[in-house]
This record gives structure tokens, sequence and C-alpha cells, in this order.
């Protein structure tokens, strides 16, 4: 049988989403006023998620490679979502590992590993992914270990008290799901695009958040509405060492979470631009010169990532429907 | 294969970032800090860690960020707080002043969510009697794992959340000795009122993992230990809270001529009840306090929970009595 690279396998596919959508999370910004309203938040916003993801993989099995505009679009649009996520890194990095890591230098190695793991293709790192989520799944089993004895229901606080805060909650998780865009890159070239694990992530993605999330709400209590970055205290707070408690274990995770994530924007993007200019290297260049100078013009203006995620969110919308409903060639 | 060991190693260079790092001896470590409250502007003891000994600086700011970067001009070394291990606390009048400090303390990132924290007379002579953040870390924690009873963490919970109380500790230097003289409900008044709570309190409150006591009926008197107590269920009826606690009591000893298993229950009972309602009396009557939750633990059931529900509250206790010596008449 010939051997390809370019075919990934849809469990490959729903790990690399699954950790994609972890990252949020993982980099929560603003301080969390209650976890189970975030918690009740993120999964409206699975459901959100879910509907356009079934038209996604039905159009994504039928329709490729992309027509021109709609290629350029799809990669533009990819490049900016790699940046805006680069830099909600950065800003995490230089709070929470002020003392341990050069975040610039974090930056700069990242994007070059992952522009080279990008250049292996959708293959490599699917397979990359389904090895290293499990590896994924033990951190957040060990932070639940090492959190869960400092576990209480008194410092629970009831989300009905802050239900007029929920839809603003849902308006900031709604616009970082950039796990459609690539849906509808990776699943033209995976072994069954119709399988179910194409659609699985969403759940099982919401469930490693939910888990972190009540651990942040039973451990934490009000204390974590005080906290920028609330995982990160809850890593501190974890373990029997009051230096650091499990931060290694968050720095793992987070790190994870972001380099699949820029890693599969990264190729969706190359596999776009491919479509527009038809060979792979000016592709590969022209997407990394777009990401980097994206990550420089973040860089220097210092707009919020919040902020670019909201502006992004309308044009995504509008690329997602037109690829839903007017598709393009059929797969030979 | 070989995409794999790229992919890896692609993975594992991002950490090469955290390597090129400064050595220990170039930070300046602080291991615990005295804060005197008594008067503005604040002033600091901070016990630096050294490598034989440790190093003691004082300043005084007006706030925390001020202080620390007062102590980084005056070292010439960089401050790094994330071994910082405890803070105790002098002068501090009441509840509303410690939180301040407490939420001024928790704004910078750099300190741990389980800083041990603690109260005194004298911060600024904390320090002269041999007392050091070691030796108050550990009278603080029962356990490595039990920091998180006289935390940062738990008392801003404690502070910022309703109907929930808990107890901070009052500390004294002596002889050479650090000493818990006793602790200062987070709820009261007056946080120069020190209290010394009874077993039942402190088992309670996980500060101890069992307490013994000694049953006397009819000239036979029993050594019972007494572990695994905890309020098990609060209910609500009308303006009054009933409380039942639940615990494991074993008997380890027994002398003279013999006790039934139902004499033991009673007198057992008897004593818990004893204990129970003296700490009413000393904390939850007077006002000063709810220590067991009662308040909150009603919120969370969806009850309707009248003001200072505490103060009106019916206890029950119910235990299991394990013989596993067989020391008990049949």
């Amino acid at each position: 049988m010939a051997k390809t690279h370019k075919i990934s396998g849809s469990g490959q596919i729903f790990c690399l989403l699954a950790l994609s959508q972890c990252f949020w999370l993982l980099c929560y910004r603003p301080r969390m006023t209650n976890a189970l309203l975030t918690a009740a938040a993120a999964a409206i916003v699975s459901g959100a998620v879910f509907l356009p993801a079934v038209f996604c993989r039905r159009r994504a099995a039928k329709c490729l490679p992309a027509g021109p505009v709609s290629g350029a679009a799809g990669a533009i649009l990819g490049s900016c979502y790699f940046s805006v996520t680069a830099m909600q890194l950065l800003a995490a990095v230089r709070v929470i590992f002020e003392e341990l890591f050069r975040p610039v230098w974090l930056l700069l190695i990242l994007f070059v590993v992952v522009m080279a793991s990008a250049a292996m293709g959708q293959e490599a790192l699917g397979r990359a992914a389904f090895i290293v989520t499990a590896l994924f799944l033990a951190g957040v089993v060990l932070l639940a270990a090492g959190a869960a004895g400092q576990c209480s229901l008194l410092n629970l606080e009831l989300p009905e008290r802050h239900r007029g805060m929920l839809a603003g909650e849902i308006l900031y998780l709604l616009p970082m799901q950039a796990e459609l865009l690539l849906l509808m890159g990776f699943a033209p070239l995976t072994d069954r695009p119709s399988s179910a694990k194409l659609l699985l992530w969403i759940p099982f993605g919401w469930l490693i958040n939910a888990v972190i999330l009540l651990l942040v709400a039973l451990v934490l209590g009000p204390y974590g509405g005080l906290q920028s970055y609330p995982v990160y205290a809850l890593s501190r707070a974890a373990g029997l060492s009051a230096l650091s408690g499990l931060m290694p274990v968050y720095c793992f995770l987070l790190l994870t979470s972001a380099f699949f994530r820029l890693s599969a924007l990264a190729v969706m993007s190359m596999r776009l631009a491919q479509d527009v200019v038809g060979r792979p290297q000016p592709a590969f260049w022209a997407v990394a010169a777009l990401c980097l100078a994206g990550v420089f013009l973040l860089y220097f203006t210092g707009w919020e990532p919040a902020g670019v995620y909201s502006v992004l969110a309308a044009p995504s919308l509008a690329w997602l429907l037109w690829r839903i409903l007017r598709g393009g060639k059929k797969r030979a | 294969m070989r995409n794999h060991i790229i992919a890896a190693a692609a993975l594992a260079l991002c950490l090469l970032t955290g390597c090129a790092g400064r050595s220990v001896a170039q930070y300046l470590v602080v291991s615990s800090m005295a804060v005197d409250c008594s008067s503005a502007p604040m002033t600091v003891v901070l016990e630096i860690a050294g490598e034989e000994q440790n190093d003691y600086m004082t300043l005084q700011g007006g706030s925390y960020g001020a202080i620390f970067a007062q102590a980084q001009r005056r070292s010439g070394r960089q401050i790094y707080l994330g071994a910082m291990q405890c803070v105790v606390f002098g002068g501090v009048p009441d509840g509303k002043a410690l939180l301040s400090q407490l939420t001024a303390l928790q704004s910078d990132s750099r300190i741990s969510p389980n800083l041990q924290i603690a109260l005194c007379e004298n911060a600024q002579e904390f320090y002269s009697d041999g007392a050091d953040g070691e030796k108050l870390a550990a009278l603080l924690t029962l356990q490595y794992t039990d920091s998180r009873r006289s935390s940062l963490k738990e008392l801003l919970n404690l502070f910022g959340a309703e109907g929930r109380d808990g107890l901070i500790a009052w500390v004294s230097t002596g002889d050479g000795e650090l000493i818990l003289d006793g602790v200062v409900p987070t709820g009261s008044s007056d946080y120069t009122a020190v209290w010394k709570p009874n077993e039942f309190c402190t088992l309670l409150l996980h500060r101890q993992e069992e307490m013994r006591l000694t049953v006397a009926e009819n000239g036979t008197a029993a050594g019972v230990s007494v572990s695994r107590l905890k309020l098990s269920r609060v209910t609500v009826e009308g303006n009054r809270a009933k409380a039942r606690f639940s615990a494991v009591a074993t008997v380890q000893s027994l002398s003279g001529p013999g006790m039934s298993r139902e004499t033991l229950e009673g007198g057992l009972r008897r004593e818990l009840m004893e204990q129970i309602e003296e700490l009413d009396r000393a904390v939850m009557q007077n006002g000063k306090s709810d220590l067991l939750g009662i308040e909150k633990r009603a919120q969370l059931m969806g009850s309707a929970v009248p003001e200072q529900l505490y103060r009106n509250t019916g206890y029950s206790v119910d235990f299991i009595l394990r013989d596993p010596k067989g020391l008990l008449e049949r």
C-alpha cells in the first residue's frame, strides 16, 4: 500500500481539536467571577459550535480544494488567529512565568518549532496530538489529584448569584472558538471524513474544561474571582510544596495546548495558501511571514486579544458560511 | 519515525528557554515576613534566606510594592517571593484591617496562595527571640498538605464569603521557642482577644487528628479516642438551625469492674455534648463567629437564612463506637 503523509486518522484530528479547545481556559485572562458560571457559558458555547460543526464536516468531506478567493481569505484568517493566539500566550507567559522563562525568547522559539512542525503536515501533527493527548489527560488528572485535598463545598458560590454575567461570558468565549476553521481545513484529508469523532471533540474538550472549572470553584472559591489566570492560581494552590505547587504541570498543559493550536492553524493556513499559489514552499513562507507580521503588529499596537477575537468573529463566520453554502470542487 | 523524533525535539526545545536563568545567589529570597500594621507607614521585617543563617531587613513603606522595591534597591538583587512561606501581622485591630492587608498581598502575583498567615503582639520583635519562618510554617500546618487552613487563599475566602468564619493563629515567642497562644475567629470584632479553643473545636476544624476522652461511669473509666469528627448535616426550621455531628469513637482502654456498650455510649454522648455547648457558648452564641459555617451550609441547601442564624442552633451528635479489643461487656 502506498504510504502517504497527507491523510490522517479521524481520531488524530479529534485529539488535535480537543487539545486546541483547552487553550482558552488555560489562558483565561479576566478575573473569573464564578467558575461554575464560566462552565455553564462554555457548555452553551459548545452547543452553539456543535451545529455549525455538523455542517462543516458534511461540506468539508465533499469539497476541496478551495477557490482562490476563499483560499486566500481562509489563509489570512488562519494567520490572524495564529497571531492573536501567540499574543495571548505571550501575555500569559509574561505574568505567569516572569521568574522562570524569558517570554519573548519563548515566543520566538515556539514560532520556529511550530512552523517546522506545520511544514511536516497534517498527518505528523495529528499523530503527535494523538500521542500527547494521553500525557495531557495524565497532567489534568495529576492537577485534580493535587488539588482534591483542598476542595470544600463551602467554597462554592452558586452561579445564580451572577446570572447577569452569563451573556457577557458567552460573548467572550464564543469568538475564541477557532476550531471550526480547523475542522473545515482538516476534515477533507482524514480517512473517514464522516466520522463522529470529528464532532465528539466538542463535548470531550468541554468535559476537560468543566473538570478544571469545577476544581477552581471548589478549591479557590471566591479567591479565584480575585485572580487573573485562575488555572495558574489553582496549580500553585495544589500540590504539597508551598513554593510552586503543580506549576510544572500547568506549564506543560499550557504549552502543549498552545503548541497544537498554533501548529494546527499554521497547517490549515498553509494548505489554503497552497490552493491559491499552487506550490507548497511559497505558501509556507507566505503564511510564516503573515503570522510573524501579525504577531509584530499586535505586539506593537498592544491590542487586547479579546478585542481582536471579536473583530475576527464576523469574517470567520462569513467564511465558514461561504464554504458551507458555496462549497468548491468535488474530490476526484 | 524521523518526523516523530523531530516533533518531540521541537516541543522539548521550547523548554530550553527556561535554562538560561540566574543562580539563586543573585536573588533576594524572602523566607517569611513580619508586618507591623499599628501605625502608618507600616514597618516590615523581611527574613532573607541565607546559606548558613538567615538575614533580616527592616523596611518602611506605604505599600508592599514600595517595600519590595526598596529591598531590591538596598540589596542590589532581584527579590524572589515565590519561596515565602508565612507572614505574621502585628497591631491588627480588626478583620477589616487584616482584609486590606491580605488583599494587598494577594494582588502581587508572585506570592503563593498557600502563604500562611498568623497574628502576634509585636511584629518588629518577632524574630528577636529565635523565631523564624520555618518554625512558624511548621507550627501553623498540622501536616504538610494541610497548609490551606491558615493560608492566604483560605482567609480571603472566609472574609469574602457570607456566613462562614475560620480561625487565625496567634503566636508569641518565649525562651527561643515559638508558642501558639490561641486563635482569633475571623469574624471577631476584637483581634486582640485571643481564645483557646477546646479539643472538640480543634478536632472539628482539622487542627488535630484525634481527641482522647475518659468516660467514667459507676467506678469504671474508659479511655476513648474520637476521630473523623465532622458536621454532617444542617437543617433549618424556622429561625433555628439544627446541626448534627458525626464521629468515630474507638475504645482504647478500660479500668474498673466493667462497662456496657450502652453505658459508654451514653457517657460519651454527654462528654461530647458538653464540649459542643462550651464551644457554642464561647463563640457562636456570643455572636462572635459562625465557625461551623451554619449560614453558608443553609444557603447552599437553598434554605432562607435569618440573620445570625448560628446564634440559635441546636446540636446533636452521632458516632460509631468501635471496640477492637473487646473490652466492653456484651
